[in-house]
């Protein structure tokens, strides 16, 4: 997608991924609902990958897999050069260190029965510090490094606030020093007076230590301020993927546009009328063959249920809607010429 | 709940040894009462060879519930700790006080309580009173041993069993046919169950323990799982598998500790369910053997003299089972509403 970002090859590319969750009723019949629908997308050094939809869409489940927390139907992952996907979990282990993860609730994300200490020690194991002494300078340094003070470390979760425990989250997910943090949602349970610090820290910490990120969130201002890459995911197929501002200023899809129209984002300004979607999102459109928003676009046709592929409407930006590239004046959009 | 606990201690606390010995210095008292109570229950445990296996479980019992007393955390539950504590202390070295609880004096047979005999004494001229304290020791002992072998049977199993089947490959199955198995005993009432099996085998303390604890162990297995299962996958599960720990290790460090609370309710409650089940095989006659002081035992001993008046016989050995099972309750009731 972007060749050009950085000399060396991207820390993470994931190809073709499908994840398929297979669940039995009462007579034992197998229903398969498949929440990932080959997905790919690559992320290199120092840049974030966000992937934004509605709940349901599969965007955890991508994250999930990437870190192996979850196993994957089929596709595959190579982190660091190497394809993982197949790897056993016995031997992937020490591999952890490098693919952290930072959680949507940081009070879920601790256990409540022990402190913030001894969940941060268990991350300072993994880059093999074994002395106490140690690990508790590097427990210290990490908790400065997210602008707190190195004591908050002995309460218990219950007893910091939101915005302090999602910092300690970060800096726990940062001590073994890992070259891709997966962000799920990491300001959505936050006070939106919070949120802004979170996101500079994030943003921070990204330069200073030439992070990969991906980001999962549906709060699209965050995504503006955090994202070099932007993809927008509907049960579970990218319908639409570009360059931060391809998607934001130029949304071509049909749902980005209705999603960006519906969290009324003053910039970047946008052409053409709002979109509005109707209904919501069910999973029964994820088994049809055609485009799966056809029942709640105002724009589809009898075309639309023929299979859409990912198109390239300009360089690096992917519209997964042959109207949007074919007919663009008819669904309001300014002609590409 | 935002003030830092003063224990928390900084980078700086001791480590190993050190971090024991400077809590120690810290609280002379305590270390004092401790040593006291270590002392005394050493000659407990010596004195007589019979029953000394109950005396182990209950020594061990009370040194594990001792600290409860002290934790400032868990103020709800001092109280019943307290009083739980005294009961297992009066079970341990009260026979060393009392007369024997064997000896028979036909002639002051059926005494009503006063002057020495507190309680009064049985058809066999025997002391009540020595025989309630000392049937504490049977009773508790049998139920609280009966009680620890389902917990450490049925926890570890009802935890793992979820465990499996949500991050091992085939646990699955294994989670089926354990709660299959579990079904299938809890198929049959209790006590109908535990009166096949002693009319087959033959009364004897220790069958009487493991009867108890078996009809016992479905019970911690469902309730295990029950309370495993919503933190199965919780995102600090899902932290601890990114910090590279292993599944055993996870089950043991952050699964358990998170379900502790809810066992502990349960097993206070349970306790005083087997002294109830002990009590009922005796009553009917398939409990411990005859001369041997237990509750439920004396209580149906004394319920054919309750008739002639002579209530005393049935009431204290019927007080101390109603005690021993409220303040057992009260404790569970307490530990399931403290977090």
């Amino acid at each position: 997608m972007n060749a050009d970002s950085t000399a060396a090859g991207p820390v993470v590319e994931v190809r073709e991924l499908v994840k398929d969750y297979v669940t039995r009723d009462a007579r034992l019949r197998q229903h398969v609902a498949r929440a990932v629908d080959g997905v790919s997308f690559e992320i290199h050094a120092g840049e974030t990958f966000a992937i934004v939809g509605e709940s349901g869409s599969g965007k955890t489940t991508v994250g999930r897999v990437l870190l192996k927390l979850t196993s994957a139907t089929d596709g595959t992952v190579i982190f660091r050069g190497d394809e993982i996907l197949d790897i056993k979990e016995r031997h992937f282990r020490p591999e952890r260190r490098h693919m952290q993860m930072v959680f949507q609730d940081p009070l879920a994300a601790f256990d409540p029965q022990t402190t913030i200490r001894s969940s941060l020690r268990e991350f300072t194991r993994l880059s093999g510090i074994e002395s106490r002494a140690e690990q508790n300078e590097a427990i210290a340094e990490a908790v400065r490094s997210v602008g707190l003070e190195p004591e908050i470390a002995d309460r218990r979760p219950s007893q910091v606030s939101g915005g302090q425990l999602q910092r300690l989250s970060i800096a726990r997910s940062l001590l073994p020093e890992p070259e891709l943090l997966f962000l799920d949602e990491p300001t959505s349970s936050l006070d939106v007076s919070i949120r802004g610090q979170i996101v500079n820290l994030l943003l921070d910490l990204q330069e200073r230590n030439e992070l990969a990120y991906l980001l999962v969130a549906h709060d699209l201002r965050v995504v503006y301020a955090m994202a070099d890459q932007v993809a927008v995911m509907y049960l579970g197929q990218f319908v639409e993927v570009g360059s931060r501002d391809q998607v934001y200023a130029n949304a071509r899809h049909p749902y980005t546009r209705g999603l960006l129209d519906a969290a009324e984002l003053d910039e970047p300004p946008r052409p053409g009328d709002p979109v509005r979607l109707v209904g919501e999102i069910s999973e029964e459109a994820a088994k049809k063959p055609g485009c799966r928003l056809s029942l709640r676009c105002p724009f589809a046709v009898d075309r639309c249920e023929e299979p859409q592929p990912l198109r390239e409407t300009e360089a690096g930006h992917l519209v997964r809607c042959w109207r949007a590239i074919e007919q663009p004046v008819e669904i309001g959009l300014p002609s590409d010429d | 709940m935002s003030v830092v606990s003063p224990r928390a201690s900084g980078s700086t606390a001791p480590e190993g040894i050190g971090r024991v010995v400077a809590a120690a210095r810290a609280r002379p008292v305590r270390v004092l009462v401790a040593v006291a109570m270590m002392a005394v229950l050493l000659v407990a445990l010596v004195w007589d060879p019979e029953w000394r296996e109950l005396r182990v479980v209950l020594t061990v019992l009370a040194i594990l519930i001792a600290p409860a007393v002290w934790d400032a955390q868990r103020r709800e539950v001092r109280p019943a700790v307290a009083v739980m504590l005294a009961l297992i202390l009066l079970a341990l070295i009260g026979p060393l006080f009392t007369r024997d609880p064997l000896m028979l004096n036909v002639g002051e047979a059926l005494g009503a309580p006063g002057g020495d005999l507190w309680f009064g004494t049985d058809q066999h001229g025997r002391d009540i009173f020595a025989r309630v304290i000392h049937g504490a020791q049977l009773d508790l002992g049998v139920g609280f041993s009966a009680a620890a072998l389902a917990v450490v049977v049925g926890m570890p199993l009802g935890a793992l069993s979820v465990f499996a089947a949500a991050h091992i490959k085939g646990g699955g199955l294994f989670d089926s046919v354990l709660l299959r198995i579990s079904e299938s005993f809890q198929a049959f009432p209790t006590l109908l169950l535990a009166l096949g099996i002693v009319a087959a085998v033959g009364p004897s303390i220790p069958i009487l323990i493991f009867i108890i604890s078996i009809v016992n162990v479905p019970v911690y297995l469902r309730l295990t799982r029950s309370a495993v299962a919503p933190i199965v996958n919780a995102d600090f599960v899902l932290a601890a598998r990114c910090a590279g720990q292993p599944v055993l290790r996870i089950l043991l460090r952050h699964i358990l500790p998170n379900v502790k609370q809810v066992v502990l309710a349960q097993f206070s409650v349970n306790v005083a369910w087997a002294i109830q089940i002990l009590a009922a095989l005796s009553f009917v006659g398939l409990g411990v053997p005859v001369p041997t002081p237990e509750w439920g035992a004396m209580v149906r001993d004394g319920y054919e003299q309750l008739v002639y008046g002579r209530w005393w016989v049935a009431l204290f050995p019927g007080l101390a089972i109603l005690f021993a099972v409220l303040t057992l309750n009260q404790l569970s009731d307490r530990v399931r509403h403290t977090t």
